[in-house]
């Protein structure tokens, strides 16, 4: 082994800004001084009620950075952000009115002051999420380095959040990609309301850097030139293509933590010397002795902040909050639903799974032409995940790398919350990525990715920021591989309104789903279940939309839903039982979110019978959602309760006697029809 | 048929390495297996005279039997 190069030196710094930047930089910070000034009045006085968390004595950073930005830079923030917002160009008034909650509002009032966006000025994200906004920031610089015009990502994020692995996996994608982004810590010396140096050994963030092999500087937090300065070299290096820079803006948050925080962890001393290093008169006397401004100017320009602060607040406590229809509107795209087939049973025949035939594909084939028609239609559409350039673990992606270039087919570190975060990232900034998480199970270690920012992020921004992204995610239950490779959690995704599900059962589903969820405007979930990926089927051009289900086999006696390879097992035992004279009807969902409730209410107000049947645990499935949804519409109608066929709840064990007990297979679902018979009678 | 990789249930019987009849070494290399992900070569697990059973082409599941080795007599 070799030892690693050591990291690269800090870029240098380029040349001072000129007096009007320096004029320029006053008035951000003032500006962002005189608006935390008008809220905190207005949250005492009771005229606002937020939870707000002020950015006093952090002016500096913001100030610095902006003025090292080109307009169409990207930012990404924290909650914490009024003062990145307002120095990266967010118009006021309808920033402040999200704050207040108002329909006016950057996010029509529904994202609240943790959740601004503007992308006009390149404001994609402020996450209230500590370090979740870094894996984000890299899949923006990805999209922009895939745009090739110097456009940079600059992340925003507190002293605390690299404590936090979204701040390793984000750092390190980002210098193995040579992504263009800028790192900016933003030190104010807690993380919540807990010291630095009770949170980290090392003395400086900065130090970090050179764990990713990146270079990184520690400056004056305190003053715009340093950080502008800094932030200046870091921006050039990113528009080089020579990657990313950590810079940390050693600071100091004048307020606590949220707005009425005693800071009782605070040693006064420490607070009045903050005080005397307070950034915005610190810079005042500095243009002033330096002859940049005249006491007049900066007078002038302290009143016109402070009135437009006033005025602003003024205007927005009089604007309306948001009506009643905006509560279900932007939680996915505004597309009218199109159903491929009618329902209505006078009109629809059964589509057949199809049997082995000379030109049957195996659904591994299938999602491998969906990815590559995919890559070759649309040049936005990007690839991600662990492996892939290669086969990939299931050789689902075997050949795509050489055909369309490893900058589109890209390789992963063993990071799943960076490849979710990059992926989210990337959407944002006008991909079609197309994500692999190797197996469902490690769902957990990308969720907050998936559940907290791409389920949410339409919604939170009024429609501003949709997530056109695909999650790809295999499952490998039935395969004897464990309980950590093998469990269906598609129940943990449809509980989280924002993220569509589909789970394909044969290979033209899955190759018209896949083509489905890469056009859709939404972050999509397609789960490959591993045992059904050799599974042989013949394809046709029909495209499948999200969210409509097809019947596999009609019947009259019982309807069975389900959907993925349970609906091979509820073929066969409804061909057994048709030699008994039971006619078993068989609902492939196809897809779970959105789910189709018309398909389902159809079949069972029919058969008046119903088995729900899936291959995830009980407890707590989606079958549960699915009985419930069929006895709230149909209680009157039913013959017999709606059952559930499901996993047993025990992990999923690794002794294939076992493993087939825990799974749900054709005795239990056969057992499960005769009773829901039995009751009929 | 050995099961190779997380997901083989199945794999076709490629080709042949060495001849129905053969004597053939400990560690040398019997058959091909192709399934979409891989393709394998098969060794020998002991030194002995081959007796194919299994055709070129065809797809045989886990745990078949698709070749015995008579070890030599002594």
């Amino acid at each position: 082994m070799t030892n690693p190069p050591d990291p690269p030196d800090p870029p240098d710094p380029p040349d001072p800004p000129e007096d009007a930047v320096l004029v320029d930089m006053f008035t951000t910070m003032t500006l962002i001084a005189a608006c935390d000034d008008a809220l905190r009045a207005a949250i005492s006085s009771g005229a606002a009620t937020l939870a707000y968390y002020s950015p006093r004595g952090q002016e500096a950073v913001a100030a610095g950075f902006a003025a090292a930005l080109a307009p169409d830079d990207y930012l990404v923030t924290t909650y914490r952000g009024l003062h990145d917002q307002i120095a990266k160009g967010v118009p006021l008034r309808p920033l402040v009115a999200e704050m207040l909650g108002r329909a006016e509002g950057t996010g029509k009032g529904k994202g609240g002051p943790m959740h601004v966006v503007w992308p006009e000025a390149g404001l994609m994200l402020t996450t209230g999420v500590v370090g979740s906004g870094l894996p984000v920031a890299a899949g923006l610089g990805w999209a922009a380095q895939r745009e090739g015009r110097g456009r940079i990502a600059l992340a925003c994020f507190g002293d605390g959040a690299t404590n936090i692995g979204a701040f390793h996996e984000a750092a390190n994608l980002a210098a193995v990609w040579r992504l263009p982004v800028v790192f900016l810590c933003q030190n104010n010396g807690y993380g919540e309301h807990s010291r630095f140096d009770d949170q980290q050994r090392t003395a400086h963030v900065a130090d970090r850097a050179s764990s990713y092999g990146m270079p990184g500087v520690t400056v004056d937090g305190n003053d715009p030139v340093a950080v502008h300065s800094a932030v200046a070299a870091a921006v050039a290096r990113a528009r080089r293509g020579d990657g990313p820079t950590l810079v940390e803006a050693a600071t100091y948050r004048l307020f606590g933590h949220v707005l009425g925080d005693k800071m009782a962890y605070v040693d006064p001393a420490e607070l009045e010397a903050a005080w005397q290093r307070e950034p915005v008169g610190r810079f005042r006397r500095r243009l002033l002795d330096a002859g940049v401004l005249s006491e007049d100017a900066a007078r002038a320009v302290e009143a016109r902040c402070a009135a437009l602060a006033a005025d602003t607040l003024e205007e927005v406590l009089l604007l309306p909050e948001p009506g009643a229809a905006e509560l279900l509107t932007d939680v996915v795209a505004p597309v009218a639903r199109v159903r491929a087939r009618p329902v209505s049973p006078a009109s629809s025949t059964p589509a057949p799974v199809a049997a082995s035939a000379p030109a049957a594909v195996s659904v591994r084939r299938a999602i491998t032409l969906a990815l590559d028609e995919a890559l070759a239609s649309d040049g936005r559409v990007v690839l991600l995940g662990e492996d892939i350039t290669g086969a990939g673990v299931f050789g689902v992606t075997t050949g795509l790398s050489t055909k369309f270039g490893a900058d589109r087919v890209r390789d992963t570190p063993i990071s799943e919350q960076a490849i979710v975060g990059a992926a989210v990232g990337a959407a944002l900034g006008g991909l079609r990525p197309v994500a692999e998480v190797m197996f469902m199970d490690f769902l957990g270690l990308c969720l907050d990715q998936l559940a907290n920012h791409a389920a949410k992020l339409r919604y939170m921004s009024g429609g501003r920021t949709p997530v056109p992204m695909v999650l790809r995610t295999a499952v490998g239950g039935g395969l004897g591989v464990g309980a950590q490779h093998s469990q269906m959690l598609e129940a943990w995704l449809t509980h989280v309104p924002g993220l569509k599900v589909v789970v394909p059962s044969t290979p033209a589903d899955a190759r018209a789903l896949l083509a489905a969820c890469i056009i859709d405007d939404d972050p999509c979930v397609f789960v490959e279940q591993v045992p059904l990926l050799s599974r042989q089927g013949e394809l046709d051009d029909a495209p499948v939309p999200i969210g409509v289900a097809t019947v596999r086999r009609r019947g009259t006696d019982c309807t069975v839903v389900t959907y993925g390879r349970q609906v091979h097992d509820a073929l066969a035992v409804a061909e057994s039982l048709a030699a008994e004279g039971i006619e078993v009807e068989v609902l492939d969902l196809r897809s779970v979110a959105p789910v189709d409730d018309d398909a389902i209410i159809e079949s069972v107000g029919r058969t008046r019978r119903a088995v729900v049947l899936h291959e995830a645990v009980v407890t707590g499935g989606f079958g549960a959602e699915l009985a419930a949804r069929i006895s709230e519409t149909l209680f009157g109608a039913l013959d017999a309760p709606v059952l559930r066929v499901g996993a047993l709840p025990a992990p999923l064990p690794y002794a294939r006697g076992l493993e087939r007990l825990a799974l749900p297979g054709p005795e239990r679902l056969t057992a499960a029809i005769r009773r829901v018979l039995v009751s009929a009678s | 048929m050995p099961k190779m990789g997380m997901e083989m249930t199945e794999a076709v019987l490629a080709r042949w390495l060495a001849d129905d009849g053969a004597t053939v070494a400990k560690g040398q290399a019997l058959y091909e297996i192709e399934t979409d992900k891989v393709a394998n070569e098969i060794e020998a697990p002991v030194s002995g005279r081959l007796r194919q059973i299994a055709e070129e082409g065809v797809t045989y599941q886990v745990g078949d039997t698709v070749a015995e080795l008579v070890e030599d007599e002594r």
